[in-house]
């Protein structure tokens, strides 16, 4: 479609010009649809031009006559968002409508290859961060870490298009993504011994490449109207939630989840001079997880005990003495003391943290259901340490035999004791691996 | 006038004033303010662009059509609006419930 444009004379052209650039503006400051821009621009410029006629026919020189009209058509900033609500629900014309106004004829984004390289790696990012989530992390923390990707995925996305479009505030979100990435990488360079000098400065001089490269031409008059001042403020505050979120829902304790603390874990070993000898675990909790497991359960660590010899004080095997300790321990069904009941736990190799090296002689890991457990009661658990007796002394570390037990909870946090022969002794947090 | 109450008031304003016929843009700009100062004496003029919003979204929710008029050479294009007929229901419906809003605007079917 053809724009009309006014007659010949040269000053007649400029005041045009004047009024097809406040059209410009208000189209900028909206989010009138590509297929209807060219449309509405038309009608607009008409009544500027028929109101500019109609006052110069009252008087006025020709440019205080565009002045006039300019002046009683309204800012850009008070038609802009009125067009965009024409066109979209409230919602958008208060939201993406304000990121995303209607295409400008401002010219291309000089490196928009670089900055969609970062904001499509981002997005990649973003994604797998949200499963690292959904397999890590406890529900709730889970849930909001995730939903935080897909926020900063989705607003990366935006940002994209807003590139496209000339947008100031995207140009900032890219800008403060590379900031947040070479902090990162020189923290991480601070922090690890293993982390390459090589991979950290090519990760800063790539994000230092992308901030110097990206330009965009200047339509900061356009963001500078209405809400959309707060446009690039909001593109930074969604950074720091698209990427803070999800980091802390990883490292910051959960207020739902049983902590260390909350378990009191008192472990007792019975060495009688004749029978079976014997470990036995009352654990009684004084706040259990509110959510149990994880939203994907990939991770098969669940909540167990485990018992082992602590070599660390016991003498060495003689010859091929060395016990097949994996086969002799039985036991570590949960008794819940209050009722009676029984809770089935199932019988597991140790893993690798709960197979300490000191564990030279084998161990055995229970794994118990943690949705089961119920706030101030105490669960007993009995290990039979079959095979062991006096008798076998040499085996177990003697009657002053030291035997060391382990709990871990869901990969999170563990609790650790030492309990020798004949005597009861409190566990205390350790860290997991 | 706070926005939100200023969308439905120009939404109102317009139907009604093309009940009678088709009209065009400053047309319906001119109809308008004064029914502006008529229902908001003492505020402020009425932004004349805020009447072209209001008539892209009317028209974009199916209550009014527009086309395009040519009016002489060397002059823009005048875009003409008329009343879709649920366009008509919809202006029949408030005229009924506010019969001022035509005397004040002329909008009086031939």
């Amino acid at each position: 479609m053809s724009r009309w444009e006014p007659g010949s004379e040269a000053s007649n052209r400029d005041v045009a010009r004047s009024l097809r650039a406040h059209v410009d503006r208000v189209l900028a400051a909206s989010s009138v649809p590509d297929g209807q821009r060219e449309d509405v621009s038309e009608e607009l410029y008409g009544h500027l031009y028929e109101r500019w006629q109609e006052a110069i026919a009252t008087g006025l020189l020709p440019q205080a006559a565009a002045a006039s009209a300019i002046e009683a058509f309204g800012t850009p900033g008070a038609i802009g968002p009125q067009l965009t609500s024409a066109y979209h629900s409230r919602l958008y014309a208060s939201t993406i409508g304000l990121l995303l106004p209607t295409n400008t004829s401002s010219g291309g984004v000089e490196g928009f290859g670089r900055a969609l390289v970062l904001l499509g790696l981002g997005i990649v990012g973003q994604l797998i961060l949200a499963v690292a989530l959904a397999i890590l992390a406890s529900p709730l923390p889970a849930i909001a870490g995730i939903a935080a990707c897909l926020y900063g995925a989705l607003f990366s996305v935006l940002a994209i298009k807003g590139l496209d479009r000339g947008q100031r505030w995207a140009l900032r979100f890219v800008q403060a993504i590379c900031f947040i990435d070479i902090v990162a990488s020189i923290d991480l360079a601070f922090a690890s011994s293993q982390a390459s000098v090589l991979a950290v400065g090519i990760a800063v001089a790539i994000d230092w490449w992308i901030i110097t490269g990206v330009r965009v031409p200047d339509v900061s008059a356009d963001e500078s109207v209405g809400l959309r001042r707060l446009a690039t403020p909001f593109a930074i505050a969604s950074l720091v939630v698209a990427y803070g979120v999800p980091v802390g829902a990883l490292l910051a304790p959960d207020p739902t989840q049983a902590a260390a603390y909350d378990l009191s874990m008192r472990v007792t070993a019975n060495c009688p001079a004749s029978g079976p000898w014997s470990v036995v675990a009352d654990l009684r909790w004084s706040k259990t997880d509110l959510f149990g497991g994880r939203l994907l359960p990939v991770l098969n660590d669940g909540i167990g005990l485990s018992v082992g010899r602590d070599d660390d004080t016991a003498p060495a095997f003689p010859g091929d003495a060395m016990p097949a300790f994996d086969e002799d321990v039985t036991g570590g069904d949960l008794v819940d003391l209050s009722t009676g009941a029984t809770i089935h736990a199932d019988l597991g190799p140790a893993d690798e943290w709960t197979t300490p090296t000191v564990f030279n002689v084998g161990n055995r890991k229970f794994s118990i259901d943690p949705t089961v457990m119920q706030a101030g009661r105490t669960y007993e658990t009995t290990f039979l340490l079959d095979g062991a007796s006096a008798d076998e002394g040499v085996v177990w570390g003697g009657r002053d035999g030291r035997f060391r037990v382990r709990y871990e909870h869901l990969g999170r946090w563990g609790l650790e004791v030492i309990a020798t022969c004949g005597h009861t002794e409190t566990a205390w947090p350790v860290p997991l691996r | 006038m706070a926005k939100l109450h200023l969308e439905p008031w120009l939404g109102r304003t317009l139907l009604a004033s093309l009940l009678p016929r088709e009209r065009y843009g400053l047309e319906l700009v001119d109809r308008t303010e004064i029914a502006w100062r008529h229902d908001n004496p003492g505020q402020g003029a009425l932004d004349e662009g805020s009447v072209y919003a209001s008539l892209r979204g009317l028209e974009h929710r199916g209550l009014l059509v527009g086309k395009w008029v040519k009016v002489g050479v060397d002059r823009p294009r005048r875009r003409y609006y008329a009343l879709t007929p649920r366009g008509q229901r919809v202006a029949d419906r408030q005229l009924a419930a506010a019969p001022g809003v035509s005397r004040v605007i002329g909008g009086v079917r031939p």
